[in-house]
C-alpha cells in the first residue's frame, strides 16, 4: 500500500552544508506525520526530497515499497500543497485543479467528473470560473488542496500551508485538512513549525533540530515522555521550565538549583546520585498547595481569559519559574505562592547531552 | 497632490498646451504640405492651413514613387517597411524570449559568462558593427533580400534583459507546482510563463516595432535594388535629388504615411498595457 519509508536519508549541498542527517522513518498507510521544528531545522528540505524537488545526497526514499531517488516529481505519483498556494494565476479554478490530470493526457469527461466532485467536497462548486486573484486566502488553500486531490496520488505532501492564513482561518482550515485527510485516507507528510498545529494533526509527530530527528513518535508520546531537552522545550506552551539540579545521593529526590527545593522522584535512582542533571517540569502540571515546595514569588501575569501565566522566582534563588493557575484566583504581582508536582510529572534530562535519562 | 489651486491648474493647462503646441507643429506642417500642389511649396512661407491637393498627391506617391530617382512606389516602400518591422519585432521576442528562459531555469556551464556576452552587445547598436555586417550579408549573397534586412538586426539584447528580470519574479514553487503537474520545460513555458508574460511581450513589440521600422542606416545600405526600399530610408532618397528641388509636397506625403503603421501599432496595444499594469497577478 502507499507507505513511504525514508532510511537513512541525508542531504548536503555542494558547499558542504549538511541540511539534513541521516533520517529514518517509515510512514504506515493512511498515516498522516508532522515534521515539526524551527526554522532552518531541515523538516521543509526533508520534505522536497520526498517530493523530488532536492536530490537525495544519501540514503533512500520509497513510496509503496518502490526506491524513487532517481524519479521525476511527476513519477512519484505524490501532490503537494505550498506555503504560498502556487496556483497558476492565469487559469481559472478548473483550469488549475485540471492542469495536471491534462498532462497525464486523461480523457476529457473524466477530469470533469474528478474536478466536479472534488469541487464539490471543498464548497468551491460555485468558485470554478474565478480566477485565483479573485479568491481570499482560505479559498485559495482550498483551491490547491482541490488540485492535490482530484490526482489520487499515493501521498500528499504539505508544506506550510497555514502560515498565510489569519489566526482565526487556520484553526478552521486545519479541522477540514484533518477531516479531509481522515476521509481519503491518504498518507501525508506535512511540515510545519507551530507545534499545536502539530499536536492537533499528527497520528505521529517528527520533532527536527539542525537536520536530525530528535524524536519520533505519537503526540501524546512526544509530551508526556520528551526524548530530550529541546523536544521538552519545544513542545508545550508556555514551554516547559528547565532547572539545573542535582539528584541527592539516596537517588530518591533532586535539589533544584544551588541551595533551592528538594522534590521527591517517582523511583529512586541510586545509582544515578550526586548526578548534574536539568528538571523539566511543565507549567501546567505546577499544583497549588500551601505547603508545596515550589515557591514562586509572582514578577508578571499574563491573563489569557481561561488561563493565567505567572511568571517569578523561586525567593531564595535565581529560579525562574513559570506556572499556570485560574485567573478567578486574581493572584497579583509581588504575593508569593506555594505549588508541589506529582513525581511522575517530573522529567529528567542528562545535563551535557540533553537526552532524557534512560532508567525512567 | 489634491490641493485645489485655481492659478496651479491654468499654469499646468497653458504648460501642457503649449508642450502639445510644440510637438504637433510640424507633425501638422508636413500635413498640411503635403495637401498642396508642388508650386506652392516653393512660395516662402511654408503654408499653414490644408490645400486641395490631398487625394492626388496621396494616389500619385502610393503609385508611382516620385521621379527622377527611380523610387519605389510608396506603396512598396511600405509594405517592405511593414515586414520589416514584424519580422523584426517577432524575431527580437521569439530569441529573446527563449534565451532569457534558458538562462534562468536551466543550470549550464557558462551560463551567466553567456548572460554577460549577451549583456554586452549593447554596447554595439547597429552603426558601430555596420561594417562587418555588410561584409558578412554580402559575401552570403543577402543583400537585397527580407532576410538580409531583417537578419542582423534581430537579435535583442534589451529584450533578454527585460524577460530575465520578469522570470525572476516569476516565483518559484510556481515552477514546482507545475513540475509536480507532470509539466516538463516546454510545457511549462507554453502553458505558464507565455501567458503569464503577455503584458512584457505586448510592451516589447510595440518598443521593436517602432524601433525596426525607424531602422534608417541599414535598410540605407543594404537595399541597392528598388524593389526592397523601406520608407524611412526612402524619404531620405526623395529628399537628396541631384539635379531638381525636391517635391515637398510628395515628400511630405510620403512622411505621412510613414507615421500611420507605427501609430497605429501603439494605439492598439496601449490598452494591453494598461490593463497589465493596472490588474494585480498573484
Amino acid at each position: 500500500m502507499a507507505t513511504i519509508e525514508l532510511v537513512q536519508v541525508g542531504k548536503t549541498y555542494p558547499n558542504g552544508v549538511v541540511a539534513v542527517k541521516g533520517i529514518d522513518l517509515a510512514a504506515a498507510d493512511g498515516e498522516l506525520v508532522v515534521l515539526l521544528g524551527p526554522s532552518g531545522c531541515g523538516k521543509s528540505t526533508l520534505l522536497r526530497m520526498v517530493a523530488g524537488l532536492e536530490t537525495v545526497t544519501s540514503g533512500e526514499i520509497r513510496i509503496a515499497g518502490a526506491r524513487i531517488n532517481e524519479r521525476e516529481p511527476a513519477q512519484r505519483d505524490i501532490a503537494m500543497v505550498f506555503q504560498n498556494y502556487a496556483l497558476y494565476p492565469h487559469m481559472s479554478v478548473f483550469d488549475n485543479m485540471a492542469y495536471g490530470l491534462r498532462n497525464r493526457r486523461m480523457a476529457r469527461p473524466e477530469i470533469e467528473k474528478r474536478v466536479r466532485a472534488t469541487a464539490e467536497m471543498l464548497g468551491l462548486a460555485a468558485l470554478l470560473e474565478r480566477k485565483p486573484r479573485q479568491l481570499s486566502g482560505g479559498q485559495r488553500q482550498r483551491v490547491a488542496m482541490g488540485r492535490c486531490i482530484v490526482r489520487e496520488p499515493k501521498a500528499f505532501l504539505f508544506d506550510e500551508p497555514l502560515s498565510n492564513l489569519d489566526a482565526k482561518l487556520r484553526g478552521q482550515v486545519r479541522v477540514e485538512i484533518k477531516r479531509l485527510q481522515r476521509r481519503l485516507a491518504t498518507t501525508s507528510l506535512y511540515v510545519t513549525h507551530d507545534q499545536v498545529e502539530a499536536m492537533t494533526l499528527a497520528d505521529r509527530l517528527v520533532v527536527m533540530n539542525q537536520g536530525a530527528a530528535e524524536q519520533i513518535g505519537t503526540p501524546d508520546e512526544v509530551y508526556s515522555r520528551p526524548a530530550s531537552l529541546f523536544v521538552a522545550g519545544f513542545i508545550g506552551a508556555p514551554a516547559m521550565n528547565i532547572v539545573d539540579g542535582v539528584i541527592e545521593k539516596d537517588g530518591a529526590r533532586v535539589r533544584l538549583g544551588a541551595g533551592g527545593p528538594v522534590l521527591a522522584l517517582d523511583r529512586p535512582l541510586a545509582a544515578q546520585g550526586g548526578r548534574s542533571v536539568k528538571v523539566g517540569m511543565r507549567p501546567e502540571h505546577l499544583a497549588l498547595a500551601p505547603e508545596g515546595p515550589l515557591a514562586l514569588a509572582i514578577e508578571l501575569i499574563e491573563n489569557l481569559g481561561a488561563d493565567a501565566i505567572l511568571y517569578g522566582k523561586a525567593p531564595g534563588t535565581d529560579i525562574s519559574l513559570v506556572a499556570r493557575a485560574d485567573p478567578a484566583a486574581l493572584h497579583r504581582a509581588g504575593h508569593t505562592l506555594h505549588f508541589e508536582i506529582s513525581p511522575r510529572q517530573i522529567h529528567l534530562f542528562d545535563a551535557e547531552s540533553g537526552r532524557r535519562l534512560t532508567e525512567r | 497632490m489634491v490641493e485645489n489651486r485655481p492659478w496651479g491648474n491654468v499654469f499646468s493647462h497653458a504648460t501642457l498646451i503649449v508642450g502639445i503646441g510644440i510637438i504637433c507643429l510640424p507633425l501638422w506642417i508636413a500635413f498640411v504640405a503635403s495637401t498642396h500642389p508642388v508650386d506652392r511649396m516653393f512660395h516662402a512661407p511654408a503654408p499653414l492651413w490644408p490645400g486641395t491637393h490631398l487625394v492626388e498627391n496621396y494616389l500619385a506617391v502610393l503609385r508611382s514613387g516620385i521621379g527622377q530617382s527611380a523610387n519605389a512606389p510608396v506603396g512598396t516602400m511600405l509594405i517592405n517597411s511593414l515586414i520589416m518591422a514584424l519580422a523584426i519585432a517577432v524575431g527580437k521576442i521569439a530569441i529573446s524570449i527563449i534565451s532569457a528562459y534558458a538562462i534562468v531555469y536551466f543550470r549550464f556551464p557558462f551560463r551567466m559568462g553567456f548572460f554577460w556576452l549577451i549583456f554586452v552587445t549593447l554596447m554595439l547598436p547597429v552603426e558601430v558593427r555596420i561594417l562587418p555586417t555588410y561584409e558578412v550579408i554580402a559575401s552570403l549573397g543577402m543583400l537585397n533580400s527580407y532576410a538580409g534586412l531583417t537578419v542582423p538586426l534581430i537579435a535583442s539584447a534589451t529584450a533578454t534583459f527585460l524577460f530575465r528580470q520578469f522570470f525572476l519574479t516569476v516565483p518559484e514553487e510556481l515552477a514546482e507546482a507545475a513540475r509536480i503537474d507532470g509539466a516538463g520545460p516546454v510545457r511549462f513555458f507554453k502553458d505558464i510563463l507565455l501567458p503569464l508574460s503577455r503584458t512584457n511581450i505586448a510592451a516589447l513589440f510595440v518598443i521593436q516595432f517602432i524601433y525596426g521600422w525607424n531602422q534608417y542606416l541599414w535598410p540605407l545600405i543594404v537595399s541597392t535594388d528598388e524593389r526592397y526600399y523601406t520608407v524611412v530610408m526612402g524619404i531620405s532618397r526623395m529628399v537628396n535629388v541631384v539635379d531638381a528641388a525636391p517635391t515637398w509636397n510628395l515628400v511630405m506625403a510620403t512622411a505621412v504615411l510613414g507615421l500611420i503603421p507605427p501609430v497605429i501599432v501603439v494605439l492598439l496595444m496601449q490598452h494591453l498595457f494598461v490593463k497589465g499594469l493596472v490588474e494585480s497577478e498573484k
